[in-house]
């Protein structure tokens, strides 16, 4: 029994020591590579700024084809995530022009629609 | 007696000691083995916080193209300097340009070019296809006066050769003077380049010769005269008299067994040897011709008629 119990430790230790190696080696040495990140993947600041310029290249371009595949590349919640920034845009009084860009094109992809967005859509045309 | 009772003593503590190594490595091995198929495929590190320089190779371009979008838009060249940092390339300016040039390639819109061309110009990219593109260019960034090479081969092959057409005209404000240099004959001074010639072929015959003309900067130029000859024969049209292919499009049926050459009569490179050829699909094809005005402000070509 003793003998039994001896063999067991050594096995435990020779786990435990090479888990940790493994994992330290895996985790960190030597990670997965991950070099073809798609824009689903970049931070949630990154992604903030990619939804601004596909609104502010729409504004340009007034390609909205484009526009809406440039959206779906940030996943499933990529509409939600427009809705939201624009409000939190408007809510906030930022810079007018990216308001404006980001209204029109919530509205000419019909993501949503918030009272909020009136009074940039009524003066939609104007300078 | 003493051997036989020490035998089995010194057997066992080998034994002991081969099985502690043996163990100590056995759960070592299956450690390293079961960690790593851990770390490596069942719960991998995964980047969801990446930065655009982790973005594929195609991402970039996408991700290149937006930037340029929206300073077109906003004007803002803190932001998309700041937005282009992102994408930690060393050697950003070489990068636009490369890429700038193969978008005048592969024949990408003009309004995405003068895009490009404005934010590689920024960064202080200087390549021709910057100085042809970039709708203000910033002083001494145009390309000094050097005698017109030869515009275009006139083989019928595939070209998009960016071409030098601006001089920087010596005033201190460097405004932008385009102005073709002299030939050495009047008679040979082309007002038009050829921009891009490439195979008509669709999923039915084509015999038709296509010329789109565009302005300077690239937008549709309608009413310019067209002048197709082949042997014993030569017929004229006007650019722009079929408003659904486009303000700055007209064509020519090609006969078969018949060269022709196109040349627009306020003076281009003549694109000789066009006639029907068989496209991949076996079906006949024909060709289309885009031609760029070299002057930045032309004199209207009347379009008296076609």
């Amino acid at each position: 029994m003793k003998q039994w119990l001896r063999q067991l430790a050594w096995i435990m230790l020779g786990l435990a020591v090479g888990t940790g190696l493994g994992l330290y080696y895996g985790w960190d040495v030597a990670p997965t590579e991950f070099t073809n990140a798609t824009p689903a993947m970049m931070q949630a600041e990154y992604q903030r700024d990619y939804l601004l310029m596909i609104a502010a290249a729409y504004d340009h371009s007034s390609d909205l084809a484009t526009a809406e595949r440039r959206l779906n590349k940030l996943g499933t919640t990529a509409d939600s995530r427009l809705f939201d920034l624009m409000l939190d845009q408007i809510l906030r009084d930022e810079d007018e022009q990216r308001i404006r860009q980001l209204v029109y094109l919530v509205a000419d992809l019909d993501v949503g629609y918030s009272p909020a967005m009136d009074v940039y859509l009524n003066n939609r045309g104007e300078p | 007696m003493g051997r036989r009772r020490q035998r089995p003593a010194e057997t066992a503590a080998a034994l002991s000691r081969l099985s502690v190594a043996s163990l100590l490595l056995l759960g070592l091995v299956l450690g390293l083995a079961g960690s790593l198929y851990y770390a490596w495929v069942v719960d991998p590190i995964i980047f969801v916080n990446a930065s655009p320089s982790r973005l594929t190779p195609i991402e970039q371009e996408e991700y290149i193209i937006m930037v340029s979008q929206s300073y077109a838009s906003d004007g803002n060249w803190p932001l998309a300097q700041q937005r282009l940092d992102a994408l930690d390339d060393p050697d950003l300016p070489q990068t636009m340009g490369q890429l700038l040039d193969r978008f005048v390639r592969e024949g990408r819109p003009p309004a995405l070019l003068r895009d490009v061309a404005q934010v590689a110009q920024q960064l202080g990219s200087s390549s021709r296809a910057v100085a042809l593109f970039a709708p203000t260019p910033l002083p001494g960034s145009l390309p000094t006066a050097t005698p017109t090479p030869p515009l275009v081969p006139v083989v019928p092959t595939m070209t998009a050769t960016a071409v030098a057409l601006a001089t920087d005209t010596p005033t201190p404000t460097a405004t932008f003077s385009a102005v073709p240099t002299p030939l050495p004959s009047p008679t040979t001074r082309p007002n038009y380049r050829l921009l891009t010639q490439q195979r008509v072929c669709e999923a039915e015959p084509v015999f038709r010769i296509e010329v789109l003309t565009w302005d300077a900067f690239l937008e549709p130029e309608p009413g310019v005269e067209v002048v197709v000859r082949w042997q014993g024969g030569e017929d004229r049209f006007y650019t722009g008299f079929k408003p659904d292919q486009g303000a700055d499009y007209g064509d020519f049926t090609m006969e078969p067994e018949i060269s022709y050459s196109v040349q627009l009569a306020a003076g281009s490179p003549e694109i000789t040897g066009l006639r029907i050829e068989p496209c991949d699909s076996g079906l006949p094809g024909g060709w289309q011709l885009t031609f760029q005005n070299l002057l930045i402000n032309p004199t209207p070509t009347p379009a008296n008629g076609n």
